[in-house]
């Protein structure tokens, strides 16, 4: 096979939307020649017709070099190979017919007939050829009834990942199984599951477990992009550096096929790509919902001294601040409960008492009640706040006592006590992972 | 002799001659109408107001910072002195530039030798960020500041380069970034201005046009506060009677207001007029509250430093707290500026390398680490962008002897909380520190990314002028997303 003749072959892909359009219009014409016979002469159904014709021979030719130049699966490679060939005759006949201008009832039921299988083997054709570089599941209703990779859950925790299920296969399936699947199966290679990965294609064995760059599968997807040998070819998006590096780490692992990451934990570079990949540091605040507050709501907020703000357009999440001393009228932000996200209320004078009107607000994602004369009384108020990961109660009389209530705040990330009775041994102890407590200069 | 009871018909001469004067004004008063609407400056203070607090967020992102403090390091300070460590200085030090590398024109055109630093550098924190001794303090810190070592600038020259870190372009008149951040995001406190530069003893090169509104409403400008008793002009009202200072202010706001009524079209000036009285009134008892430090603990002062023996330590140690207490307050955008510490031009060594960044770095250095440490503690860092900069760097070889050019092909900057990852170099120049190979940031780069920490998206942000819509990142500008937390 020379080079001159993939080169042609490479313009199958292009050339078959050319019968496809004009098959459909000339058929259209024909219709359409049916309710007004005058509107469309013979001569241009005729016209038409042949260079369909022309164009589906054209097609079948480059199609056969392509077909050769190509790994796919024979038994479907040989139906699209016959019925593009046939629709070429097919179309042909048609366009002799129309040439041949004859009229009468037996003509008009051959000509009839005749364009009606062109339609029909047009289809089959083209829908085998789609099938054969895309895959038969490319398009399909299941696309609309099954999830999508996107929307498949994640895993909640590195702890609770399997490397392979939830990283590697994933990647896999979006950057190569497209062309490495039971119906295409380019270059001989299967990537559909654990055995097959490993056990590679024409170029091989898939993997050395242990050893990634003696692994083609990694070599290849590794190489620079403008490689002959790259993958994925064509063009297709390349994988990002944290899939490559996924990869690489599987493979250096060990390469199998169940890899409880709590079992082999990643050292704190694969740690970041990995939290990355899993998104586990997507701010649950996007996932939250709420309708807009209304413009009444958020002038009664400002009418009680309250600075409101939106923080993202696209969203309802409010920012409210006081900024006064006098202490502030709180039962207003029962109001916009649903919207409000980040709360700031230092130094205006609240007391255990206020902490009610507080803690029914279980939307806050931070809150900052510093330097107001607030016990242990007020915070064991606080208990519901279970979105809450930012807390601010430096400067207040709350004490050790609060410290495990505090901890134990499903989502508290930060918490700032500095300038409160509270002892360094205490924070000691009640820290906990995923939770930072500032209390002191460092 | 004409009786003058009779009325003769007025001549085509006397005519034209006679309404001169009214035909100029009518013409005068169409081009003035004109103007107004050409320059956009009705629309865009519409706009203004329509947008201050909302519209230009980006959709499906969480801003991290509602404060930004910039810590501006006038006269650009020299990179391989301070964040950005070449041991092959020392290697090579005394040879001669040219021989290694392709030396670019200078400001002053006395290239000397390759000079090493003179101060040595440490690992700091858990990161082990390298500073050099002239941070101490700062170091301290490393954990949480994110060194970009890939700044460029476009120009090498203090006035554009001053214009161009603070306004995006490197010409006189563009609105700074300060005005921008407010005119995005409105202000969080009615009785101060959205905007302060904390005045440390230096106005930069290029002057108050590195603060200026630009085309943006005047309201947007910074207020400038100086150091010392009185930070303000008039600051304590001068009318000994109660309510009299009311009653004039009154009558100013009727005048302006029969006055806005006239001049339809073109009443920006004259709004901003009123809304500054009315805030200069009520800073007379905000800022007073603000600038005493009763409040605050010796042990709060101590650590900004106010209890040193420099002066100058002790100057922009106030200047720093004050800082701290205007992000509180709720103000956006606080720039602060350089104290004129004794014998040097700001960090601009062109000589006397040694002495002169000793002593700009001492003034600096406490205070700074006073900052961060304070605003971490109050939980303020979460929210408070802090951005360390001058607006270029200095060269790795020598000017004459004992100095450095400047060098706006590399430099190093730092910024701190508000949404930044602490403990991270980012970008990399090459072995003398003179060029960027990796990662370059520009200023466009920079704003893009301060920005985009306070969730307004750079490329929405903009402003209807002269006939087309302006932004501060002009047609550039790409977030650096690699130091976001």
């Amino acid at each position: 096979m020379t080079d001159i003749y993939i080169y042609f072959g490479r313009f199958h892909p292009l050339l078959v939307h050319l019968p496809i359009g004009m098959i459909c219009g000339a058929i259209l014409l024909g219709i359409w020649k049916r309710f007004k016979p005058e509107a469309v002469s013979y001569q241009t159904l005729a016209l038409i017709w042949t260079t369909s014709a022309a164009s589906a021979i054209l097609s079948a030719l480059t199609g056969y070099l392509h077909a050769n130049g190509n790994d796919y699966t024979k038994e479907s490679l040989d139906i699209h190979k016959w019925s593009g060939i046939g629709l070429a005759v097919l179309s042909s006949v048609v366009a002799v017919i129309y040439l041949f201008e004859r009229s009468g009832l037996w003509m008009h039921r051959l000509r009839t007939t005749l364009v009606t299988s062109t339609f029909g083997l047009l289809i089959y054709t083209g829908h085998g050829g789609g099938s054969l570089t895309h895959g038969s599941e490319y398009l399909s209703i299941s696309t609309l009834t099954e999830e999508t990779p996107e929307t498949m859950p994640r895993p909640a925790s590195i702890e609770s990942a399997d490397l392979f299920t939830h990283a590697v296969m994933p990647i896999l399936q979006t950057k190569c199984l497209g062309c490495h699947n039971a119906s295409k199966k380019k270059g001989g290679l299967l990537l559909t599951d654990h055995a097959v990965i490993l056990r590679g294609g024409k170029s091989g064995v898939g993997l050395v477990p242990g050893d990634p760059s003696a692994s083609e599968l990694f070599r290849r997807v590794s190489l620079p992009s403008d490689h002959k040998e790259f993958m994925p070819t064509d063009g297709k998006a390349p994988l990002t550096d944290d899939q490559r590096d996924i990869l690489e780490w599987w493979i250096e692992k060990g390469a199998l096929a169940s890899m409880p990451l709590a079992k082999t934990p990643p050292d704190p570079r694969m740690r970041e790509v990995l939290t990355n990949y899993f998104q586990l540091n997507r701010d649950p605040m996007l996932d939250m919902k709420a309708e807009p507050a209304s413009e009444d709501d958020l002038e009664a907020l400002r009418a009680a001294g309250f600075q409101a703000r939106r923080i993202s357009s696209s969203g309802a999440w409010l920012d409210v601040t006081y900024a006064d001393s006098v202490k502030p009228d709180l039962s207003v932000l029962e109001r916009v409960h649903e919207q409000l996200v980040w709360l700031q209320l230092p130094n205006c004078g609240l007391t255990d008492e206020d902490m009610e009107d507080i803690a029914g607000l279980d939307k806050l994602f931070r809150l900052n009640l510093s330097q107001n004369p607030i016990g242990d009384q007020g915070i064991a108020q606080l208990e519901g706040l279970k979105n809450l990961e930012q807390l601010n109660i430096y400067g207040t009389r709350v004490t050790n006592k609060s410290l495990g209530l505090l901890a134990a705040l499903p989502s508290l990330k930060k918490l700032f006590i500095w300038d409160c009775p509270i002892d360094s041994t205490s924070v000691v102890a009640a820290v906990r992972p995923g939770l930072e407590i500032i209390h002191q200069v460092r | 002799m004409h009786p003058s009871h009779v009325r003769r018909p007025i001549s085509r001469r006397e005519m034209l001659s006679r309404c001169a004067c009214g035909f100029g004004s009518i013409a005068l008063m169409g081009m003035f109408g004109s103007l107004a609407s050409c320059s956009g400056r009705r629309k865009g203070l519409e706009a203004a107001l329509a947008n201050a607090g909302g519209g230009i967020m980006l959709p499906g992102h969480i801003p991290k910072a509602k404060h930004i403090i910039f810590l501006y390091m006038d006269g650009g300070v020299s990179q391989v002195d301070s964040f950005d460590p070449k041991p092959r200085l020392a290697l090579e030090n005394g040879e001669d530039p040219a021989s290694k590398f392709k030396v670019d024109a200078t400001q002053f055109n006395n290239v000397g030798k390759i000079l090493q630093s003179p101060w040595s550098f440490q690992r700091y924190g858990e990161s082990g960020l390298e500073v050099s001794e002239l941070f101490p303090h700062i170091g301290s810190c490393a954990d949480d500041i994110t060194v970009i070592r890939s700044m460029v600038s476009n120009f090498p020259e203090h006035t554009n380069a001053n214009y161009f870190l603070h306004t995006g372009s490197g010409l006189q008149g563009r609105p700074s970034m300060g005005a921008w951040v407010n005119y995005g995001l409105g202000s969080e406190n009615a009785n101060l201005p959205g905007y302060v530069v904390l005045d440390g003893g230096l106005i930069p090169p290029g002057g108050l046009d590195n603060f200026k509104n630009g085309f943006l409403p005047a309201g947007f400008q910074a207020s400038i506060l100086r150091s010392g008793p009185v930070p303000v002009a008039n600051i304590r009202p001068i009318d000994s009677i109660a309510g009299i200072q009311d009653d004039k202010l009154a009558y100013l706001a009727r005048q302006d207001a029969s006055l806005l009524q006239s001049v339809e079209g073109a009443g920006d000036e004259i709004e901003s007029a009123i809304r500054n009285y009315e805030l200069a009134y009520r800073m007379q008892s905000s800022i007073p509250e603000l600038t005493e430090f009763k409040a605050e603990s010796e042990a709060t002062k101590k650590l900004y430093g106010l209890d040193s023996t420099d002066p100058h330590t002790r100057n922009y140690g106030a200047q720093c707290l004050m800082a701290r207490r205007l992000v509180e307050r709720g103000v956006r955008f606080i720039e602060l500026t350089c104290p004129q510490t004794n014998g040097t031009d700001r960090w601009d060594q062109h000589g006397n390398l040694k002495a002169g960044h000793e002593a700009n770095a001492h003034a600096v250095d406490q205070p700074i680490a006073g900052l961060l440490k304070d605003l971490k503690l109050r939980g303020l860092l979460e929210d408070t962008l802090v951005v360390w900069t001058g607006e270029f760097g200095r060269t790795p070889f020598a000017q004459g002897t004992d100095g450095r050019d400047h060098n706006p092909s590399a430099f190093s900057m730092w910024m701190a909380g508000g949404g930044v990852r602490g403990g991270m170099v980012y970008g990399r120049t090459d072995e003398y520190g003179y060029r960027v190979e990796e990662n370059p940031v520009t200023v466009h780069d920079l704003h893009a990314t301060m920005l985009h920490l306070l969730g307004i998206d750079h490329k929405q942000l903009t402003f209807h002028f002269g006939g087309r819509d302006f932004r501060l990142t002009d047609v550039h500008g790409n977030v650096v997303h690699d130091i976001l937390a």
